[in-house]
């Protein structure tokens, strides 16, 4: 939980909710947010860094100052999360900023963004609220940006990821992050809607020649999926079709691999598919000398 | 169990004397032994945290005082105090002592130079001192201060007296 009320907060600094609310009017800290019945909320973080200045300090007024410079502590979900909550983009980028001072790009996405995400989440059959769909944008700006930078390809095969989700689904965010992973790691990455028409799929597979086909997104249908894969697999050059998070019921993925739901770890399983079929490829003209 | 802090042993300090506790800003003690051990916040004025000081030191509730750190920054300045210099605590904090409280005592030796004492007072040296000492900005006055150590964390306590 990471916004406490003005009881717990008070009790956790020890002091009455009349005190709280006194130095909320004499030094603006901490600052509540409120609820749409007017409660004050306030961030746990806030509370946990006044806490620890209480520590160090001779007065309630530099141990307030310290909290403040100090900011809330380290970047985390919840402090991501509550600026989107509040639709703070300035202030959601400077956390991941902070992130990406102490963790690699790929952990920032996977410890910071995702989760934060994660939960504003719609639970299903609820529309996306509005705070879900500002996050959505910003952090697929944000991924976006991050492709922008990322190094050109420095290797020779190339992945199509299917993506089947929509634009306010965390699975988008996610199939970004895979695609954001795999160029980093200098895979040459293509990602396209699943919805493809049958001949312009033809055409894409063709033209870019994949070495693996990543499906993801659960809001395709199952026969769009099933072309997919049977066009990938007529391709000349055999393609490995695999699953991350989830784009095929269990029932209907018998004869796709799964590559779980972390983008790090499907990062990983198709680098090392890759690896193997490098090492497979380089050692057949070898053996075809020996013949 | 729920009496353990009764028991607690007394804090002492260097020459054995129990510390008393009070309000970095109202000078206060706290009501309670419990009351001091939940929480560092006066629970009177919720504006100062609970420090402790040797006795022949710790202000009286009518005392100005301020707690200044071992690099001369004001780190609390007591109500009382605030009126005394017209200053507010939340401008003070942070600043150099010298822009509130000036040496008054012309024939004091070197030694007992009031920056000496505030910093042996604050690293915890040294027994409880007095001064003369008088506002920055204003001449005439002056007032006798005692300086001794206080905490935590380490800091130099100084009470003007009269």
């Amino acid at each position: 939980m990471s916004v406490l009320r003005t009881h717990a907060a008070a009790a956790m600094l020890g002091v009455s909710p009349n005190t709280l609310r006194s130095w909320e009017r004499r030094f603006g800290y901490p600052t509540p947010h409120r609820t749409s019945g007017g409660h004050r909320q306030f961030d746990l973080a806030e509370i946990e860094a006044l806490r620890q200045a209480f520590e160090e300090t001779h007065n309630v007024s530099s141990a307030i100052s310290i909290a403040r410079e100090r900011g809330c502590g380290p970047s985390s979900p919840a402090r991501l999360r509550s600026a989107l909550r509040r639709f703070e983009e300035l202030e959601a980028d400077r956390i991941l900023e902070e992130s990406l001072a102490v963790r690699s790009v790929e952990r920032t996405v996977e410890e910071v963004l995702l989760p934060a995400i994660d939960g504003l989440g719609a639970g299903p059959g609820e529309l996306p609220s509005a705070e879900l769909g500002f996050a959505c944008r910003w952090a697929g700006g944000w991924l976006a940006a991050a492709k922008r930078v990322a190094p050109p390809p420095t290797r020779t095969e190339s992945v199509i990821i299917f993506d089947a989700s929509a634009c306010w689904d965390i699975d988008a965010l996610h199939a970004q992050s895979l695609e954001l992973c795999l160029r980093r790691a200098g895979v040459r990455t293509l990602m396209l809607t699943a919805d493809l028409d049958a001949s312009r799929l033809a055409h894409v597979l063709r033209a870019l020649s994949p070495h693996l086909v990543v499906l993801t997104g659960r809001r395709a249908w199952l026969d769009a999926l099933a072309r997919i894969a049977y066009q990938s697999r007529r391709t000349a050059e055999p393609v490995d079709v695999l699953d991350f998070r989830g784009a095929l019921d269990d029932g209907d993925a018998v004869a796709v691999p799964r590559l779980g739901t972390s983008a790090i770890g499907a990062r990983d399983l198709l680098l090392a598919r890759l690896n193997a079929r490098a090492n497979a490829v380089g050692s057949r003209p070898a053996l075809a000398r020996v013949l | 169990m729920r009496r353990l802090h009764a028991v607690r042993p007394a804090v002492v300090d260097e020459r054995g004397l129990a510390l008393v506790s009070f309000c970095g800003h109202c000078a206060i003690p706290p009501a309670t032994a419990r009351e001091a051990a939940s929480s560092r916040v006066c629970g009177h004025c919720g504006l100062g945290l609970v420090l402790q000081a040797p006795p022949d030191v710790a202000p009286l509730v009518a005392e100005p005082f301020l707690v200044i750190d071992s690099s001369l920054s004001v780190c609390a300045v007591s109500a009382r105090a605030e009126e005394l210099l017209e200053t507010d605590e939340t401008q003070a904090v942070n600043r150099h002592v010298a822009d509130f409280l000036v040496p008054a005592d012309a024939n004091a030796p070197s030694a007992e130079n009031l920056l000496v004492l505030l910093v042996d007072a604050a690293s915890g040296l040294g027994e409880p001192r007095t001064a003369i000492v008088r506002p920055r900005q204003e001449f005439g006055v002056r007032y006798r201060a005692r300086i001794g150590p206080c905490g935590p964390p380490h800091a130099a306590l100084l009470v003007l007296m009269d």
